[in-house]
């Protein structure tokens, strides 16, 4: 596993994607930071504690990596050379996803730090030890934010996987993994609205776990939207991801090569 | 079989469904450690089929594969990932990586890439990015990926397609040297002139189907000889020469002798006849007349 893993990561690290996405994601906040330093306080904090939207960007940018770090296996040809070296084919798909995990957490880094330096030239009518939501201060709230974003990626991350193991080219595991992310919230409110006798089993749909960050945000949520608690949430979040995950990797192990 | 060398391969009873199509009908076969074997038939014959399934790379629905005595499946292949080395049907190339980059993905062994580069002659391009090969530079590159950790059994799918002649040859050259160190090689190809000079054996395979196996040698002997000869008086000859009991044709200017004959008899019965020769010449059928008579035969 180990030297699969290097493997994976010494490929990945000559994509151009990869050192692109960073760059891509700061200029984004930096974008965002612009327009946020006019408005009031109050919006600034909030803009701060969600890191001038770059954890949204960051979410969509891994949704792309994931996806084509899969698909591109089947795509050169490459999933042969790949599946004579090691014994259980899973292992790969397994280690593709230790490895964006990895690099999610690597650009939640990134975002984190972009963040500061934003803050620091444009929001200096605040400061970091302001007291925030869940009275805890604005660095502790950015820094919940980025954990809770990271964790509910472990979810997201195994749906696309899963996707793409299904998928024949990248686009199209991109697309729907895009698709689900932004409009799976969508989908799971209207779900759980439409079918309140089925609320006790419906709450536990899978795009109802996207709500786990902005339940953190929201705090009225878990009455109003998801009927679950954030630690319900994380549980929900940790079970499919296991899911998506085994089922990606029967699915990756299976598929003719 | 000699049973004094270490098998290299050993298949048994392999069954091949896709669907409802069987495309491999128990193929059985079995060769020795050090030996260039050729695994030849026509297009969808199924020879990338077998190639895939000595790989573990393809779920079998019946049969038994043992590579050094140990068994492949595609749940178990230890002995595929620390021995053999392949390339089926393209090579899997990373345009975003360069060829020294994919070798290093396959070994930690600097002397053993250098080796290979040079092998092949890829020193002018092999620090490029592989989006920008040739169809020929990206096969190479896929050849030296199956060689470059010096694995005990090569299994190449349609190897030459792509090289240049000056490659071909160099290739040829490569795989001859290896196997007397004793690499062992299974190697598909429809272009049965470029195999024949090196193969040592020969596995002939139609609709998923071994039709046979054979050593070089044994082929060298099942191989039709036949004698042309042109004369002053051909029909004349011809008379002469079917009285005489010869099996001959008459075939343009030339009388064709269709069985290994005494040659010193033959012409003398035509020279007591007073018939002037003008030319003799004798034939020997290729590796590939002889695999398409014998597939020809099969389907007749
Ligand atoms: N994925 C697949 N699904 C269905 N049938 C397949 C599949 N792969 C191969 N076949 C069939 O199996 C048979 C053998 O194919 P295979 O690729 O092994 O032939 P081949 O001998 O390598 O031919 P070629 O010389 O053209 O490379 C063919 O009839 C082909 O149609
Ligand atoms: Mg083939």
């Amino acid at each position: 596993m180990g030297q699969l893993l290097q493997q994976e990561i010494f490929k990945f690290r000559h994509q151009r994607l990869a050192w692109l996405a960073p760059v891509i994601l700061v200029l984004l906040q930096a974008g965002l930071a612009m327009t946020a330093h006019g408005t009031s306080v109050s919006d600034q904090k909030f803009y701060v504690s969600s890191a001038y939207g770059g954890f949204q960007w960051l979410t969509i940018l891994i949704i792309v990596i994931g996806a084509s770090c899969v698909t591109m296996e089947f795509e050169y040809g490459t999933i042969k050379q790949l599946a004579i070296q090691v014994n259980h084919r899973w292992t790969i798909f397994v280690g593709k996803y230790a490895l964006v995990l990895g690099y999610s957490v690597l650009l939640h880094g990134v975002v984190i730090l972009m963040t500061l330096l934003l803050k620091e030239r444009g929001g200096r009518n605040f400061s970091w030890q302001n007291i925030y939501l869940y009275h805890q201060s604005l660095l502790a709230n950015l820094v919940t934010n980025a954990a809770l974003d990271m964790y509910g990626g472990v979810m997201i991350v195994g749906l696309v996987f899963l996707l793409a193991s299904c998928s024949h080219n990248s686009a199209a595991a991109i697309a729907i993994g895009v698709g689900v992310c932004f409009v799976g919230e969508g989908v799971s409110s209207l779900l759980l609205q439409s079918f309140k006798s089925l609320l006790p089993v419906m709450k536990w749909n899978p795009f109802n776990m996207f709500f786990l960050q902005e339940e953190y945000g929201n705090p009225s949520y878990q009455q109003n939207v998801t009927h679950l608690t954030i630690q319900q949430l994380g549980v929900g979040n940790l079970v499919w991801a296991l899911f998506f995950v085994g089922v990606g990797a029967v699915i990756f192990s299976r598929r003719r090569i | 079989m000699q049973r004094i060398q270490e098998s290299m391969v050993r298949v048994v009873g392999l069954r091949k469904t896709f669907g409802r199509r069987t495309v491999l009908h128990d193929v059985n076969f079995e060769f020795s450690a050090g030996k260039i074997v050729g695994l030849v038939g026509p297009n969808g014959a199924g020879k990338t089929t077998i190639m895939k399934a000595l790989l573990g790379l393809l779920a079998t629905d019946a049969g038994n594969i043992r590579i050094l005595s140990q068994p492949v499946s595609v749940t178990t292949h230890t002995v595929v990932t620390q021995q053999v080395g392949a390339l089926i049907e393209r090579p899997a190339i990373y345009p975003f990586l360069s060829g020294w980059q994919h070798l290093q993905l396959i070994t930690n062994s600097v002397v053993q890439m250098k080796w290979v580069v040079q092998a092949f002659q890829m020193e002018n391009y092999i620090h490029r990015p592989a989006k920008r090969y040739s169809l020929g530079m990206k096969q190479k590159l896929g050849i030296a990926m199956a060689l470059v950790n010096r694995p005990r059994l090569v299994i190449l799918d349609e190897p030459m397609n792509g090289l240049d002649p000056q490659s071909v040859k160099r290739l040829r050259h490569l795989i001859v040297q290896l196997a007397r160190k004793g690499t062992t090689f299974l190697i598909s190809s429809h272009i049965l002139s470029e195999l024949e000079k090196i193969i040592d054996t020969v596995i002939l395979i139609d609709q998923g189907q071994v039709l046979l196996q054979r050593t070089m040698a044994q082929f060298q002997e099942s191989a039709r000889q036949s004698l042309m000869i042109r004369t002053m008086e051909n029909a004349r000859g011809l008379r002469v020469l079917l009285r005489a009991d010869y099996p001959v044709v008459q075939r343009g200017s030339d009388l064709i002798v269709n069985k290994p004959v005494a040659l010193t008899p033959l012409l003398h019965t035509l020279l007591d006849a007073h018939i002037q020769i003008l030319k003799v010449n004798q034939y020997q059928e290729d590796l590939e007349t002889v695999l398409l008579r014998l597939l020809a035969e099969r389907k007749a």
